[in-house]
């Protein structure tokens, strides 16, 4: 028991060690980014006609509420040439026909192109104006995955931007995100952007206009998840071309690679980190040389659950998601082959991600247990759970130093003050509670695999 | 045992003092920044639009951060102007200092700081600041050179197209975003200087971006050289084809019906020409557009159907023959494509 | 009376040239730092054109022409649009909402001024 503990401790110490190399890298990184990308250089780009034009592309799914909004304030996003796709994966609500009478939209003739598979199309819509916009209505494919897939068939530009219908973009997010793939076209495949969270932010007309930090705690806990997300590790990651991630609620990617690679797979829950680790797959063995870049900077607003309901079952589906990457590319974990994305990147995420909540839930169990039975001394129990808290806050205070060290967002003195307080306080409950709730997504995905296996498309449309 | 756990958490202990300390001074130096720009930048950008305006003068800034406010807010104004008042205020930065300061900034150690002293040079490009940048075009870092070279070609002079050439076919490959730039600014100001970068001659990284960006400028001159393209390696082709359809050029119909019709040219690459046959609108591609619409691949065929739909009559009439006796694959996008 | 006009940018540099230059070609000049001011002062203070940048906060360029052409106060109004960008379906997209005349970034402040007298003329016609 006392053993157990020990490599408790033992998984502790490599997980800080760990990810406090990704954080210098990653505080390398953004100070490069911060002292290499001048605003000229994006003014250069807006203005250049061999700027790639890019296809934004929107899944909606009963989005009734925020579907015109978000389509206008995407018409109006900061870039040369743009389309918007929008998917209607079979809503149940007048999604499409607020859109019709909206933007004025008739029924084209436009044969549905056979690149990716999806459920079948009903009808295909765009405005008699000059506006970008194409709507495709189809059928439920239960899920972004198949929405998206349909959105990569009638996509026409090179590029396309993958979104989720509430997310909120800054005007010049698309052009950040689009700046790597214009400094290095042949080998850019993939970049991903700085991801925010809404809540608590004053919002009109579709836009941030003004960034606050939440009141709810559950929204406030995340923001700190957030920031040692994006500016802690994916930052890192990125530098040594190992990035997994990146998140379907802002990404950009190369249309004729992901076709390519078969596109979305339609059957498992993260969808958007198994295409990642099958980009990474697919290049490495073809030989070609490519980069999968995380900028710190675009910035996409997104609301984050505030009831223990929806965040139990959004860590849940990550969780699953990230067994489900696991379990389709174990060959890549721990092969030198795949470099980074092998060596380092896929092991990190079965150690921390899929077995971490285990061994952190069992070492809490066991040592508390020994501590009772009396085979742990009063000290070293002190000392376990002494350890315990600060191996999540050096993290997530390192995480922060970045973010301040980037333009910052919330530049108060009180508003730090916040920060520190729930970056300690979260270790007392809600980290805890956090990793039990990711446990539950194995739960999950043994029922999933046993009693409905893949066939829930038909049914729920 | 409980020695070992004392000296993990005092290490730990350690690591979060050294975090929050620097997590401390970041923020003070970021609130810092931003208390400094925002008392120093209503000034400058006042005082920038009087004097522009011929309303004001302007002194030189106290201190070094405020100077460095006050160059962000005039080179971002200089980004937006054209003409007269671009002119000024370019020359107002040269008098105020700012070009030699920049000058010396071009050759600091580190890269981050000359490439921004290049961007900010290039952007004031008055006589002071572009002689600077020809004293950057030989350093080590690509993007710093083709930042320098880009502003001596916009500022014109044969030399300055010379040097933008040679370092264009260097750095290609190391740089090929900025080098795209810097042919695209040597295409619109000097476009008789392309030349021998669309030539076979030229490396394949910097012939491509070449082509791409005459295409990209509708470059009618050198459609000769774009034709000869064709007949190389797929990507180039592609991008040729493309140009060659944006110029419009009919002489190219015929390399392009066959480029089109190749069997052996990978199917994006025929795509292209389709769909640059399409632009061109010369009924002699009809045949072979009719012909593509039985292709195994659906882009191809797509690209085809949207050519022959560009064509005028006799497009619409071979469409209208694929829809009822065309090939199988090809009918509902013929069928598309007529329907308005 | 004094032909005014509403000048919406979100450059304070930009801005202040350009109400300078229209101040000094005779014209009384709002000027407006965001979408929304621009919609507001438009609504309060009817000016005989709008001079609108295409990128602002809080409501973009787009969108204030939109509301403006709504309401039936504003419908009539001219604009003239700024824009950073010059692809053909941009122009054309603006110009099917009802902007007059477009002038792409770099621009130059003699060229607006003689674009919006001209504008203008028309308007009066």
């Amino acid at each position: 028991m006392i053993v157990f503990s020990y490599l408790v401790v033992g998984f502790f110490a490599a997980f800080v060690l760990v990810n406090s190399l990704v954080l210098v890298l990653a505080g390398v990184q953004v100070r490069r980014y911060v002292t290499g990308t001048s605003n000229s250089a994006l003014r250069r780009m807006l203005r250049s006609p061999l700027t790639p034009p890019v296809s934004i592309l929107v899944p909606a799914f009963n989005e009734s509420a925020v579907i015109v909004d978000s389509v206008r304030s995407l018409l109006a996003l900061d870039y040369r040439v743009l389309e918007i796709v929008v998917v209607n994966d079979g809503s149940t609500d007048d999604t499409l026909q607020r859109l019709i009478d909206v933007f004025g939209l008739r029924a084209v003739n436009r044969p549905t192109p056979p690149f990716l598979p999806h459920t079948q199309v009903r009808g295909v819509y765009a405005p008699d104006s000059s506006l970008r916009l194409l709507v495709v209505d189809k059928e439920n494919g239960g899920g972004k995955a198949d929405s998206l897939n349909a959105a990569i068939n009638f996509a026409s530009f090179p590029l396309f931007c993958t979104l989720d219908a509430d997310s909120i973009l800054e005007q010049d997010a698309v052009a950040r995100a689009v700046l790597p793939f214009v400094d290095d076209p042949e080998r850019t495949v993939a970049t991903g952007g700085l991801i925010r969270i809404a809540n608590g932010c004053l919002i009109e007309h579709g836009r941030v206009v003004q960034a606050r930090l939440p009141t709810s705690p559950y929204a406030m806990f995340q923001v700190l998840e957030y920031v040692r997300g994006f500016f802690g590790s994916r930052t890192g990651w990125s530098a040594i071309n190992g990035l997994l991630i990146v998140s379907g609620a802002f990404g950009v990617f190369r249309r004729d690679l992901v076709i390519e690679v078969g596109g979305y797979r339609t059957d498992i829950v993260g969808e958007d980190l198994e295409l990642v680790t099958r980009l990474h797959r697919t290049c490495r063995r073809a030989g070609r040389p490519y980069r999968i870049v995380y900028v710190p900077e675009p910035i996409c607003w997104t609301e984050a659950p505030q009831t223990a309901r929806a965040l139990r079952s959004q860590r849940r589906r990550w969780y699953r998601g990230s067994i489900e990457a696991l379990l389709i590319h174990w060959r890549m974990v721990g092969n030198p082959r795949y470099r980074a994305a092998g060596l380092v990147a896929l092991p990190a995420l079965l150690l921390f991600e899929v077995l971490g909540p285990w061994i952190e839930v069992s070492g809490y169990l066991v040592t508390l247990a020994a501590f009772l039975l009396g085979t742990l001394s009063a000290t070293t129990f002190v000392l376990f759970v002494a350890i315990s808290v600060l191996y999540g806050l050096i993290l997530t205070i390192g995480a922060i130093a970045l973010e301040d060290a980037a333009p910052s967002l919330y530049p108060a003195w009180a508003q730090l003050r916040r920060l520190w307080w729930y970056a300690l306080i979260e270790n007392f409950g809600y980290r805890q509670l956090m990793q039990i709730w990711r446990i539950g997504g194995l739960w999950e995905l043994i029922r999933k695999t046993k009693w409905e296996p893949l066939e829930r498309r038909g049914l729920s449309a | 045992m409980t020695g070992v756990l004392g000296g993990i958490v005092l290490a730990m202990l350690a690591l979060l003092v050294a975090g929050g300390l620097a997590d401390l001074a970041m923020r003070f130096a970021t609130v810092r920044r931003a208390r400094r720009e925002r008392r120093v930048r209503p000034a400058a950008e006042a005082g920038i639009a009087e004097y522009l305006a011929g309303t004001g003068t302007v002194r030189r800034a106290g201190t070094a951060g405020e100077r460095s406010v006050w160059l962000t807010v005039a080179i971002e104004a200089m980004l937006d102007l054209r003409g007269e008042e671009r002119v000024r205020l370019a020359a107002l930065l040269d008098r105020l200092g700012y070009v030699p300061r920049q000058s010396i900034l071009l050759h600091a150690r580190r890269v981050g700081v000359r490439r921004h002293a290049a961007e900010v040079l290039a952007i004031i490009a008055t006589p002071a600041a572009l002689s600077a940048l020809t004293g950057g075009l030989d350093d080590p870092d690509p993007l710093v050179r083709c930042t320098c070279a880009r502003a001596l070609a916009k500022a014109g002079g044969p030399d300055g197209a010379a040097m933008a050439i040679t370092i264009a076919q260097r750095d290609a490959l190391a740089a090929p975003g900025a080098v795209a730039a810097l042919v695209l600014v040597l295409g619109q100001n000097q476009p008789g200087a392309l030349g021998p970068l669309l030539g076979p001659a030229a490396r394949p990284a910097a012939r491509l971006i070449a082509v791409r960006v005459a295409g990209a400028l509708r470059l009618a001159q050198y459609a000769v050289l774009l034709r000869d393209c064709l007949a190389d390696e797929d990507g180039l082709a592609a991008a040729s084809a493309e140009g060659l359809g944006a110029i419009g050029d009919i002489d190219s119909v015929a390399a392009l019906t066959l480029l089109a019709g190749s069997a052996g040219r990978s199917a994006p690459t025929r795509a292209a020409a389709a769909t640059a046959l399409g632009r061109i609108g010369d009924d002699s591609a009809a045949e072979v557009l009719g012909g593509l619409l039985g292709s195994a691949d659906w882009a191809l065929r797509a690209a085809a159907a949207v050519a022959l739909g560009e064509l005028g009559p006799s497009g619409a009439a071979v469409l209208r023959r694929a829809v009822t006796a065309g090939p199988e694959p090809g009918r509902a996008l013929a069928a598309a494509v007529l329907t308005p | 009376m004094m032909t005014t006009i509403l000048v919406a940018e979100d450059s304070v540099t930009v801005r202040k040239l350009i109400c300078a230059r229209l101040s000094a070609d005779g014209y009384q000049v709002i000027e407006a730092a965001d979408g929304q001011e621009a919609l507001a002062r438009a609504q309060d203070d009817h000016p005989d054109l709008v001079l609108l940048d295409k990128v602002m906060p809080k409501l973009d360029g787009f969108e204030v022409v939109r509301a403006l052409r709504a309401d039936p106060a504003t419908a009539s109004v001219p604009i003239v649009m700024l824009t950073e960008r010059t692809s053909e379906a941009d122009v054309l997209g603006g110009l099917s909402l009802g902007v007059e005349e477009y002038l792409p970034k770099p621009f130059s402040p003699h060229e607006l001024s003689a674009r919006i007298a001209r504008v203008l003329s028309r308007a009066v016609r």
